[in-house]
């Protein structure tokens, strides 16, 4: 029994070891610098972490590294260091330096502590401007921080104290990563060089929002942000401010009403200028799931383009991203009618990035999700379900993100075929297409785009209003006739 | 009292344990100092050789359709020689005065280089990206008319990736994607589709 024991000691042992080299792998540092913000592993010697010197300042300006009678030689931008294998003592332009571990050579490689960046880096650049947080290993190069603030806004009643919201200003446009858990909201920022706030933790008088924490960790900044309500993040000011606050409560669903009253339009034409309806969110939202309780909204609709991108030139004075916002406001309301909810993606002129659309609409959790376009070429309408990319395959429940869609792809054709039809119904001509278009394909919920074309010669007859009142009632009804197909693919 | 056999089998696993995990933290050591290297090569300027007769598929913006049509081009027997010279024939005709689907005068093919296995990258010139014209159907019209041109005159390509001046890009003019590779089987069934019209 000895013997046992001692044997499965040694594979713990071994084990152990094993997932430590692996582990080891996955420890990195984060560089931002004025020319760029970059990544690199963190390498274990001796139990102290390490990083490649070159790697490091490769970015920042011209490097070379040599061997030169048994000194590691190395000039940044004319400065001049030399290195000794297994010793702490450098020379960095004719003045020592100590490291706090010995310097390491793999191969041609020079690997310096991970510790002694802070320091060593403003003496092999000449850069005064360094910060470098160690614990969480992060290395600020030159005048790069991003600074924020958070600031509660609460609602004017005390009864509304839900309505309050989180605003995030930030001195930089941001795009970090959103997820959401149960009673947070975490903001992962990997790429911006995000600064601490003075108050790392703050908890808020607020029975809706109830505490931000902000921390740092392996390359990356993270600001977690605890409520009682699902939350939505919004984007706007370019990317310089986010808002948290709560998701606004769906509208009541309807039962289903006939096809031929329902598609009737309740809104005369001429009127896409008025308020927003509830529901409506501002550009850039990202839902965060509910809690509980049935799905928030059944369509996603994104006004295609916007912001700085403006689609297709239809003519002078016609943009592609305008006739999707027009067209986007009258199919929600057109699915409202028909008892269901939807939610616009982009309910402004602000520009959102394809992954960002594609990451908004999953967090969402939709029953489906169209994409309005609008072009030139053409007659009537065309609807689009994705072409899917040359991808690997699917691993148990993880998907490649650039075929996200091809578990639900044959609910997508379907219900582009059923909007075709309705849209010939509404004596708009259409067909089905598959076409490689994102985010089409990042989306795991039945994706379709629909392309609106003029109805005859003239181009500017896109933005008629009688026009597109057709164009999103035949919308509507293609998809409320495949609604219960899509709530059992849900 | 453990069997001699079993003892000896268990060492023999724990050894093997043990040398694997050296072994592997050696290859990802040698692995992270190794630069990568593209195993791509340049394909050469067309050369003059014997016509042969090859089918391009002609996209035509009225009625947004694809169709198939012969033309005589100069070929070579090298793959990449043959790939260039189809889509180099493919693009004299929209850049003609009475092409079908127009596209940005200075338009060209950078290069087309072959990956082996099956993977065929498409260097567009940013002039023909930047001067494209913006919609779904015109784009995918130009996509389709490049992939399905090149896997039906070049012997063994099944994924065609492009790049725009040797960079990746997200679209091609706001709406078809650049940024995944394509698979020549899915382009060959929307071909079709494109073909008769639908």
């Amino acid at each position: 029994m000895r013997w046992t024991k001692t044997a499965l000691t040694a594979f713990a042992f071994a084990f152990a070891a094993f997932a430590q080299a692996a582990q080891a792998e996955e420890k990195r540092i984060a560089v931002f610098s004025p020319q760029t913000s970059f990544t690199l592993p963190v390498i274990a010697r001796e139990g102290r972490d390490y990083v490649g010197l070159v790697e490091v300042l490769e970015p920042l300006g011209d490097v070379s590294a040599k061997m030169e009678g048994g000194k590691w030689k190395l000039r940044f931008v004319q400065r001049d260091a030399e290195f000794t294998n297994g010793q702490t003592r450098a020379n960095i332009k004719g003045k020592d330096f100590d490291l706090p571990a010995p310097f390491r050579l793999d191969g041609s490689r020079g690997l310096v502590p991970v510790s002694s960046l802070g320091a060593l880096i403003p003496q092999i650049t000449g850069t005064r401007e360094v910060v470098f947080h160690g614990d969480s290993r992060r290395l600020f190069v030159g005048k790069v921080a991003v600074r924020f603030t958070a600031e509660l806004q609460k609602s004017d009643s005390a009864q509304k104290e839900d309505a309050s919201r989180l605003v995030l200003n930030f001195t930089s446009p941001v795009n970090p990563t959103i997820a959401s858990e149960l009673g947070k909201i975490r903001l992962t920022f990997a790429r911006e060089p995000i600064m601490p706030p003075v108050v790392q933790s703050y908890t808020y008088d607020n029975s809706a929002i109830t505490r931000s924490q902000y921390e740092e960790a392996n390359g990356l900044a993270l600001l977690t942000v605890y409520s009682s309500t699902p939350l939505l993040a919004s984007f706007s000011n370019e990317g310089r401010t986010i808002s948290l606050g709560p998701a606004p409560k769906a509208p009541p669903v309807q039962p289903p009403q006939p096809a031929s009253t329902a598609i009737t339009p309740q809104t005369p034409p001429g009127t896409s200028a008025t308020p927003l309806p509830p529901g409506t969110l501002a550009a850039g939202t990202v839902v965060a799931p509910p809690q509980s309780g049935p799905h928030h909204f059944f369509a996603i609709i994104d006004a295609s383009h916007g912001g700085s991108e403006r689609g297709a030139g239809l003519s002078d004075t016609l943009a592609e991203k305008d006739v999707c916002l027009e067209l986007a406001r009258r199919l929600q309301k057109e699915l409202q009618n028909l008892g269901m909810s939807a939610l616009i993606l982009r309910d402004s002129d602000s520009t959102l990035s394809l992954d960002q659309r594609a990451a908004m609409a999953n967090s969402a959790h939709p029953a489906i999700y169209i994409a309005l376009h609008a072009a030139s070429q053409g007659r009537g309408a065309r609807v689009y379900a994705s072409l899917l990319p040359f991808s690997g395959n699917a691993r148990g429940q993880f998907q490649p993100w650039e075929s996200a869609q091809a578990p639900s792809l044959r609910t997508a054709v379907a219900a582009a075929a059923s909007i075709a039809t309705e849209l010939r119904k509404h004596d708009v001509p259409a067909g089905v297409l598959y076409a490689p278009l994102r985010p089409l394909n990042n989306i795991v919920a039945p994706a379709v785009a629909v392309e609106v074309a003029p109805p005859g010669d003239e181009v500017a007859d896109l933005a008629d209003q009688n026009y597109q009142q057709s164009i999103a009632v035949g919308i509507a009804a293609g998809v409320a006739a495949v609604k219960a197909q899509l709530e059992a693919a849900r | 009292m453990i069997p001699r056999h079993l003892k000896i089998g268990v060492y023999f696993l724990l050894m093997a344990v043990l040398i694997l995990s050296g072994y592997l933290w050696r290859l990802k050591r040698h692995a992270a100092s190794i630069p990568r290297v593209a195993e791509a090569a340049h394909v050469a300027p067309p050369q003059a050789g014997p016509r042969e007769q090859v089918t391009l598929y002609v996209a035509y913006d009225d009625p947004g359709m694809l169709m198939a049509r012969g033309a005589s081009v100069p070929l070579s027997e090298g793959r990449q020689q043959r790939a260039d010279a189809v889509l180099r024939a493919l693009l004299n005709q929209y850049l003609a005065e009475d092409s079908p689907h127009q596209i940005a005068a200075g338009s060209e093919i950078r290069n087309v280089y072959l990956v082996d296995p099956g993977l065929a990258v498409v260097d567009l010139s940013s002039a023909m990206a930047d001067g494209h014209r913006s919609g779904i159907l015109v784009e995918e019209l130009t996509i389709v008319s490049i992939v399905q041109t090149l896997s039906s005159n070049v012997p063994g390509i099944n994924r065609v990736k492009f790049l725009v001046d040797g960079k990746e890009r997200e679209t091609l003019a706001g709406h078809a994607d650049l940024s995944s590779v394509y698979d020549t089987s899915n382009v060959a069934q929307l071909a079709e589709r494109l073909k008769a019209g639908q």
